[in-house]
């Protein structure tokens, strides 16, 4: 039964770490599989997005300056044509009043055509080809009013100067008829240049903002980028220092270079426990050292007292009193029994069976032990001052192991008090759902120096035949069976604190 | 007259002390017994003793420390070295600390007797020379 149990034992412990090593690679393939999107890639698109921006803003001001340019262009063109124009009425005018040269109106007619003619193309793409043709037209037809006036005016036909008159009206009428046109253009296209300056400026501030918004977009999101998995490195750091060596997971959709800082991370945790692992291996080792040689000297030095108690016997018999033989052969049964019992908290030590787990009142446990140590404390004048709570939730544990536990921890206290003491055994409820149970005493005190070692099998401060030390390592294994902890604190010459934390259930059945 | 030699006994189990004090005395030799380091140190320093038979793993001072301290304050003693741990690694530290002889416990009287008759010898002709 105790085989397979202990194989049992050994097969789920080799199961565990296979399947702790498949989660490890499991969680290295989730890491690499993701789509890689790396930080300099992100850095590079955030800031290629930032001069699409900026580029976009100065081919927008380009543009718009040129249409601006093109307006201000033909303001300037129908300004001069309107000048020209108006010039040829004066001329016009004083040529129905004073009679004077009407060759002036029709040179400035010309330079009016010339205006047109110059700035053509500009002025389409301004108002348009109907616009502008109309505007010819008017200015044509006002000429071929003036050439026809001023023919008739040469000629010395009187009938001639007769027909000057419904001319005159038709003259007047087409000519305020084109510097309307021209000054209603110019007044549309000053119009249309606010507008232009208006949405200018309009646009300016709002691609400013736009700016403005995608820098600060830009920047949190790279210190998202950046800072988070930071942050999550640090944390990892501190977790694997606190010994928690699972491995670390992916937690974006995309693959950096954290990732590749996370699957450093993780292949460290991987070599750490696996050295960790040879160490505690080499340790066990030594362990095993440690109890080979305890066992050795433990049994040999009784077995060595037998031999020469029993030498002596079959040598000199007759040499030695019926007192003096009586006391050899009881030398010799008391070697036995310590070698047995060697032996036997040898087999506590290792045994392998779980004890059967039930619901145990750490009061009523205490209470009990105390009762059978009763004699114990007053042979060796030891006052007991139990602090027990009595409504303690129970503990999930086996009651013969955990009294053995008690009962090494009290005898302890008893031999570290020689010349009598205090025993103080008090238990308290912890928040973190454990009970303590703490064993004062009022002793001698613990070196420093074997402080470290005295839940080692073997270990021992006592004479000989007085402890084999295992109990504290046998009350050691116990404990942690149980789920439990136990510490020690102590001070020379003050006395020695032992602490037992059990677990407590919940939910007692 | 035949000379009477002077051994210690150092071992924490009283009775090894008391069995090789009883044997040895009828053969003859001169025995004093010591179950502490501390002790045993203190008696060598006061005292000579021709042969010395200790244990190594004690509670307080380790036999190693006894061993050399006795080399030191009586240079031409003999030690044997009585073990309930033998391994090459203690013998050796013990042959290195001055030791001549390692026994493994347990051992035989009458293996310890011939061992200090034989030193014993060792000494007479070291003396006569």
């Amino acid at each position: 039964m105790a085989d397979e149990s202990e194989k049992n034992g050994a097969g789920q412990t080799a199961e565990l770490s296979s399947e702790e090593e498949k989660q490890a690679e499991e969680t290295q393939r989730a890491l690499l599989e993701r789509p890689q999107i790396s930080i300099r890639l992100r850095i590079t698109l955030s800031f290629l997005l930032l001069f699409i921006i900026l580029c976009g803003m100065g081919i927008a001001s380009f543009l718009f300056i040129t249409q601006f340019d093109s307006k201000q262009k033909f303001l300037e063109t129908t300004s001069n044509y309107a000048f020209e124009v108006q010039q040829a009425r004066r001329y016009e005018k004083n040529f129905f009043l004073y009679g004077t040269n009407l060759k002036d109106a029709l040179s400035n007619v010309q330079a009016a055509q010339n205006v047109l003619r110059f700035d053509r193309e500009d002025m389409i793409s301004v108002i348009g080809d109907e616009k502008f043709t109309e505007m010819e037209q008017s200015l044509n037809r006002y000429e071929a009013l003036l050439n026809r006036v001023h023919s008739l005016h040469r000629s010395s036909n009187p009938a001639d100067s007769l027909k000057l008159i419904p001319l005159e009206s038709d003259l007047r009428k087409y000519g305020s008829e084109i510097l309307a046109n021209a000054s209603s253009a110019i007044n549309q296209e000053r119009l249309e240049i606010y507008r232009l300056i208006s949405t200018g400026k309009f646009a300016v501030v709002v691609s400013l903002i736009f700016f403005l918004l995608s820098i600060g977009y830009i920047i949190s999101f790279l210190t998202r980028q950046i800072l988070r998995p930071i942050n999550r490195a640090i944390e990892y750091t501190q977790r694997i220092a606190e010994g928690d060596f699972s491995p670390v997971k992916p937690m974006r959709k995309y693959r950096d270079e954290f990732s590749n800082l996370a699957m450093a991370l993780n292949r460290m945790i991987h070599e750490i426990r696996a050295h960790q692992d040879q160490l505690t291996q080499s340790r066990k080792m030594a362990a095993i050292g440690n109890l080979t040689a305890g066992i050795a000297h433990e049994l040999n030095n009784p077995l060595n007292n037998i031999s020469l108690t029993t030498e002596t016997l079959l040598e000199d018999f007759d040499d030695y009193s019926k007192e003096e033989k009586l006391k050899m052969l009881h030398d010799i049964f008391d070697q036995v029994e310590r070698a047995g019992s060697t032996v036997r908290n040898l087999l506590d030590f290792t045994r392998v069976e779980k004890p059967i787990f039930t619901s145990v009142s750490v009061s009523e446990l205490v209470n009990t032990t105390l009762k059978l140590l009763k004699n114990e404390f007053t042979l060796n004048d030891i006052q007991v001052e139990p602090e027990i709570d009595k409504n303690l939730p129970p503990v999930n544990g086996n009651p013969k192991n955990l009294q053995q536990v008690l009962l090494n921890l009290l005898l302890n206290g008893v031999q570290a008090m020689p010349d009598g003491g205090t025993l103080k055994v008090k238990s308290t409820l912890k928040k973190d759902g454990f009970i303590r149970i703490d064993v004062t005493d009022t002793g001698i005190g613990i070196p420093s120096e074997y402080i470290d070692k005295i839940f080692d099998p073997f270990f021992t401060t006592k004479e000989v035949g007085k402890g084999t030390g295992l109990g504290l390592a046998v009350s050691h294994g116990i404990i942690e069976n149980h789920k439990g902890k136990i510490t020690v604190l102590s001070k020379i010459g003050k006395g020695t604190t032992f602490s037992v934390f059990l677990p407590y259930q919940i939910n007692p059945l | 007259m035949k000379e009477k030699y002077e051994i210690m006994v150092l071992d924490d189990e009283p009775i090894v002390c008391k069995r090789l004090q009883n044997h040895l005395q009828k053969k003859g030799f001169s025995v004093e017994t010591f179950i502490t380091g501390q002790e045993a140190m203190d008696r060598l320093a006061q005292h000579h003793f021709h042969i010395l038979i200790t244990d190594l793993k004690m509670s307080g001072a380790e036999g190693i420390e006894v061993i050399r301290f006795a080399g030191k304050h009586s240079h031409r003693i003999k030690t044997i070295v009585i073990s309930g741990f033998a391994t090459n690694e203690t013998a050796d530290e013990a042959f290195k600390a001055g030791a001549v002889e390692f026994i493994a416990k347990p051992f035989k009287l009458s293996q310890i007797r011939k061992l200090v008759e034989q030193l014993a010898a060792e000494i007479r002709l070291e003396n006569k020379l």
